[in-house]
């Protein structure tokens, strides 16, 4: 196991973007929680100790699918870039990108907690935010960049450095990604910056909202590959170690991760199969290649599954059955904790993948857009192995950075099968629920869940009680880590503080194959994709929007008159005055 | 802001109907769960599909996209079995 001596200052900033965004789950977290007993009914109110349900669900989602996953995403890439290829951080590009990305942040926080962007976390124009939330996001997107610039030099040098030679897995996982971050939130900060932060300013006066949200969709889809490639990265460059075993090809992990370059990009359209302004045909193109983007995680499926069974023989296996090697797996080993949050990440996955392949044909598409079915399908990809790897991997970093140890090391084993059930249990709530219709991201409880409105529908009463079982559950799991860090920050120091990670081995000694051991083919197939799924999408729009719309309140139904009409010097009635 | 209009449309069995859908402020969603009728309001854009009713009863319409603080209050339904009840 090879060791890192970290310095003060990388020590520091490691901290500080991993603690950052944990102080601020706990709002994302309780607000997870009321949400669950908003829309059982059990709260009949717009609003609960000061935070309106909206409000409420912005933080949710902003918190917890952007600022956590983007933080965490740069920190363990910070570390791992260092750890894998030896080279140095690059200090000062880090520091930049984790203040710029903090100062986001705490924009946008404090928009949303002052109810002046209670717009959700795809804020969709024309509903307006305060100009910060836009600038706030946008300072917390392209500080990520600047973390990934700093990566790129130091990849160039171990290039030099180690001409020849394949690179490390985890290189290869984290580039990727902030290849496909980088390309994919252009067209975020794009609409962000030209679109709506001067129409939000009253500097133009209208949007065209279907190019917003075609843009975001560039975005969006991508986004969740950004969330789960880290944890990827762990599943094939750890797991296989911590079960005592070896991974199964290098080369298959190789990959997949240049796969997931080529198709998480052109396939945002899926989201938007409902809506006016882009044509069937690119809807179904784009179809077509989110089955493609499901190809990399069937591979994943089968080599890590092999990687598992192989450390169950190593461990003394010998039964002929099919699925027996399982129970030879560590998944109480409470010194390999990382273990249980990683295998039970994997196991959320395999549902939370199989109903992304429902949400992307485009007919069962339109029985469950917009339902509950949707937030029951990525709570178990967002909420399943990107969470449960980014709150181990944390726990596992902050362990070493502070050279302490946690007491609670069974509670830490527990946590993350306590997590399962939960999300299980609330999961089958909200899709069971969305097959029925209930739709998602709306305040039930004041009008679906109260028997003397109108709208009541009491076939919606059990699911959405169902997914109050399930918040209760995933809520205290959340709690007891929180219990962890809590005690790990009182706890004294029993080590010296360093980084280091299972050892990864390969069971097989594969050559090095050229077009795997370079990012550049995969750029350009990647760019050429985008450009044939993209440019007749974005073609579509500009030709088939009519009105742009003005801004909009969330409270105020009438549009909102921030746009003055600059005075013109050659205005015809100035003129006749004269 | 938050209304459908028409709010309420009555329809004999079996009828074949083209509904034509925008928005006239924010975005707003449109789903008429018991016929898979799925569709977004968009500002700027107009949407299009074909639905049978082919059977009797009250279709609810509900609205699925968040739209501003009175969006779980959006109403509207569609009334089949008109005129023969």
């Amino acid at each position: 196991m090879t060791k890192i001596y970290l310095s003060k200052s990388e020590k520091r900033l490691s901290y500080l973007l991993l603690c950052v965004p944990l102080a601020l789950l706990t709002l994302g977290i309780y607000h997870g929680l009321m949400q669950t007993l908003y829309r059982s009914g059990m709260i009949s109110q717009t609003s609960f100790a000061a935070l309106d349900y909206y409000q409420g669900l912005t933080l949710h989602g902003v918190i917890n699918a952007l600022v956590l996953t983007t933080f965490f995403a740069v920190a363990f890439g910070h570390i791992c870039m260092t750890y894998y290829t030896g080279v140095k951080m690059h200090l000062t590009t880090a520091w930049i990108s984790a203040i710029i990305m903090t100062v986001g942040t705490l924009l946008t926080a404090a928009m949303i907690l002052s109810g002046q962007a209670s717009v959700l976390y795809t804020f969709y124009a024309p509903m307006k935010a305060h100009p910060l939330f836009y600038v706030g996001n946008t300072l917390l997107i392209t500080g990520s960049w600047v973390a990934f610039f700093g990566w790129i030099g130091m990849y160039r040098k171990w290039r030099r450095e180690h001409k020849g030679e394949r690179i490390p897995l985890a290189v290869v996982a984290t580039m990727a990604n902030f290849i496909i971050w980088f390309v994919c939130s252009i067209a975020v900060v794009y609409s962000l910056v030209a679109l709506l932060l001067p129409w939000s300013m009253g500097i133009t006066a209208t949007v065209n909202v279907p190019l917003t949200r075609t843009l975001f969709w560039f975005f969006g889809h991508a986004l969740v590959y950004f969330w789960l490639l880290p944890v990827y990265l762990m599943f094939y460059v750890m797991l296989p170690t911590l079960a005592g075993g070896k991974q199964y090809s290098d080369n298959a992990g190789k990959l997949v991760f240049f796969l997931f370059m080529v198709f998480s990009i052109p396939v945002g359209t899926h989201h938007q199969f409902s809506e006016p302004a882009i044509t069937q045909g690119v809807k179904f193109f784009q179809s077509l290649l989110t089955y493609g983007v499901a190809l990399p995680s069937f591979i994943t499926a089968f080599t890590i599954a092999a990687s598992l069974e192989f450390a169950a023989w190593r461990k003394g296996h010998r039964s002929k059955g099919l699925f027996g090697w399982m129970t030879k797996l560590p998944f109480f080993e409470k010194d390999r904790y990382l273990f249980s949050y990683l295998i039970c990440g994997l196991i959320i996955f395999i549902f939370g993948g199989l109903t992304g392949i429902i949400n992307a044909s485009y007919v069962l598409n339109s029985l469950v857009h917009n339902t509950a079915f949707l937030p029951g399908h990525f709570h178990m990809t967002v909420a399943g192995p990107v969470f449960l790897g980014i709150i181990g991997m944390s726990l596992y970093l902050l362990e070493r950075l502070s050279g302490k140890e946690i007491r609670l090391k069974r509670i830490a084993n527990a946590i993350p099968y306590l997590w399962t059930i939960g999300m299980f249990i609330f999961s089958a709530g909200l899709m069971v629920g969305g097959l029925r219709g209930e739709p998602r991201r709306t305040n039930m409880g004041i009008s679906y869940m109260d028997p003397d409105s109108p709208l009541y529908r009491p076939d919606w009463v059990w699911t959405t009680g169902t997914t109050v079982i399930g918040g209760v559950i995933l809520f205290a799991a959340a709690g007891l880590f929180f219990v962890l860090l809590i005690d790990l920050i009182l706890t004294k120091k029993t080590k010296e503080s360093y980084i280091s990670f299972p050892t990864y081995r390969t069971i097989h000694q594969e050559k090095v194959v050229p077009f795997l051991n370079s990012f550049k083919p995969w750029i350009i197939i990647m760019l050429a994709l985008v450009a044939v799924a993209y440019i007749p999408a974005i073609l579509n729009v500009f030709e088939y929007t009519g009105k742009e719309a003005p801004p909009y309140a969330p409270q105020n139904p009438a549009p909102l008159e921030l746009y003055q009409q600059p005075d013109e010097a050659g205005d015809p009635e100035t003129m006749n005055l004269e | 802001m938050w209304s459908f209009e028409p709010h309420e449309i009555r329809l004999p069995v079996g009828a074949e109907v083209d509904f034509y859908l925008t928005s006239k402020d924010v975005v707003h969603g449109f789903n008429i769960h018991k016929v898979s009728l799925n569709m977004t309001a968009v500002p700027g854009g107009i949407n299009k599909e074909t639905v049978t009713f082919k059977e009797p009863g009250v279709y609810k319409i509900v609205c699925h996209e968040y739209c501003g603080s009175g969006h779980q209050h959006m109403m509207g339904e569609i009334i089949v079995n008109y005129p023969n009840n």
